[in-house]
């Protein structure tokens, strides 16, 4: 049986668990209860009290904290796509007017961009985001469809599998990156948030609050400015590069010919997403099985006519 | 022309709040400044503070840093010091014994003795009890046992030592200045039996 339950908890806290969700929301919560503990700064009481009280006392709050750890854990760790969506800039109400800002911001940038900033840091016009991950990241979504008029939502799944293991690991490695960076970030500026109402409210020393708040702030740029952004980076250009030297291997694996120039490639794949999408399009000339012979013609029925000379 | 980006307005955001909000809380602090009774001469410990020792002159401190402090000269009168303290520093509280009858530490010295659990009352005694003590000689002595009435316990540390055999407190009691002769005597051979003065 204890067998049993290590077995779960090793499963439940892997090594991915614990980097990516737990040991940030651990300090999360670590700094959110001695700012909860001490708002006028007098740690070295804290800690006094916290001396003086019993072991029960302190074993029951300890355990108390590490099941608050793990829950927000948790938690955290299955709201990634959440994190990233809001720092790519997917607002609702009432932040969907500083979107469209944002958004007509990076459209005027995208107007002086040179072509490496056009190739990486901006989608088309239609698709801009209003923020520099959002940005980022619809750029490597609209690479595949712009190249090779790949929908690339709808290959990815097909492809991914494909790439080999090492740029597979390479890529999950990146998105991991990429998430933790996020979650850093957003932990970091709700940090900031919580300690600026709590320390107001409680009319902490202002060098406490300016400590605790700016620190937050700063932690949250650095994380997402040095961290994420730079992980984007990476992240982004491997799917391009994903999309580069494997879309043949999906035709391969679905027994489909490769195309044989540009403007045949875009309509297979026109092809293909509709076929996929809607079974139609079975007619489609560009579609051709790998190997297959060509078939007869089949039009109107022929005749076999034999010239013959009169003797 | 670089257009201005909506993390440099969040940035903006961010300072003004962090400039505004200790800027708040500073002058929140100052607006609450109180004033402190000091004292106008440097004073040993267990000295009973009269309103002569009370410097006319006040400091100003703010709210935070007064804190624990005793402002007014009204609560000092009475109550004496644990420690040797300087002139016109503030008073804190956990620095000070209660409040005695003016002139009660007058012609006593205070004497500190090392004491067991069971001298403290289980740790009942505190800063102001007022106690017998009873001196009981070793055993084959031919001394009589020396009792004293009406000791004020001024403070009851506890000792940081963990050497065994080492009491865990210190008494420190206000002995009348005409029995201390006879006190330290009888200690240094006796036995101590610390118990609650009847006339308290």
């Amino acid at each position: 049986m204890f067998a049993a339950i290590l077995k779960e908890a090793t499963g439940l806290f892997d090594k991915r668990f614990l980097l990516s969700s737990f040991f940030p929301v651990f300090i999360f919560a670590g700094a959110i209860f001695v700012i909860a503990s001490s708002p006028d700064a007098r740690i070295e009481r804290s800690i006094e009290d916290w001396n003086a009280s019993s072991d029960a006392f302190k074993v029951v709050t300890a355990v108390l904290f590490i099941a608050i750890v793990v829950v927000g854990a948790t938690v955290a760790s299955s709201m990634q796509l959440t994190i990233l969506r809001v720092y790519e800039g997917y607002w609702i109400w009432p932040f969907g007017v500083f979107a469209g800002l944002g958004r007509s911001i990076y459209r005027q940038r995208r107007k002086s961009a040179i072509r490496e900033e056009l190739y990486s840091l901006y989608p088309p016009t239609l698709d801009i985001m209003p923020t520099r991950l959002g940005n980022m990241i619809r750029s490597a979504e609209a690479y595949p469809r712009l190249r090779y008029g790949i929908d690339a939502v709808l290959v990815w799944p097909r492809l991914f599998p494909l790439v080999k293991e090492d740029v597979s690991e390479s890529l999950s490695q990146a998105k991991a990156n990429l998430d933790l960076a996020l979650l850093m970030s957003a932990l970091s500026a709700a940090l900031g948030v919580f300690s600026a109402v709590y320390l107001l409210a409680n009319d902490a020393p202002w060098w406490f609050f300016l400590t605790c708040f700016g620190g937050s702030a700063v932690a949250s740029w650095v994380t997402y400015e040095w961290g994420a952004l730079t992980s984007a980076v990476s992240y982004c250009e491997q799917i391009r590069v994903a999309f580069d030297l494997n879309r043949n291997a999906v035709l391969d694996a679905m027994n489909i010919a490769a195309p044989a120039n540009p403007r045949e490639e875009r309509e297979l794949w026109k092809t293909v997403a509709g076929r996929i999408y809607t079974s139609g399009n079975e007619g489609s000339a560009i579609w051709k099985y790998k190997g297959a012979q060509p078939s007869p013609p089949t039009g109107p029925q022929q005749h076999d006519v034999t010239l013959r000379f009169r003797p | 022309m670089r257009v201005v980006s909506l993390s440099s307005l969040l940035a903006v955001v961010v300072v003004l709040v962090a400039i505004g909000g200790s800027v708040w809380l500073n002058e929140r602090d100052s607006d609450r400044a109180v004033e402190l009774a000091v004292l106008n001469s440097d004073l040993p410990a267990y000295h009973q503070i009269s309103a002569a020792d009370i410097a006319e002159d006040r400091i100003v401190r703010s709210r935070r840093d007064s804190e624990g402090a005793v402002a007014s000269p009204e609560d000092l009168v009475g109550r004496y010091l644990l420690a040797q303290t300087k002139a016109g520093t503030a008073l804190m509280d956990s620095g000070l014994g209660p409040a005695l009858e003016q002139g009660a530490l007058d012609d006593r010295t205070a004497v500190a003795v090392e004491a067991t659990d069971a001298m403290t009352l289980a740790g009942t005694l505190t800063g102001g009890s007022l106690v017998d003590v009873t001196m009981v000689p070793p055993d084959g002595s031919s001394a009589s046992p020396v009792h004293l009435p009406g000791l004020i316990v001024l403070n009851v540390l506890k000792t940081s030592s963990n050497v065994e055999g080492t009491a865990p407190h210190l008494l420190v009691l206000a002995v009348p200045n005409a029995n201390l002769q006879s006190f330290t005597e009888a200690i240094a051979l006796g036995t101590l039996v610390v118990y609650p003065s009847p006339t308290q």
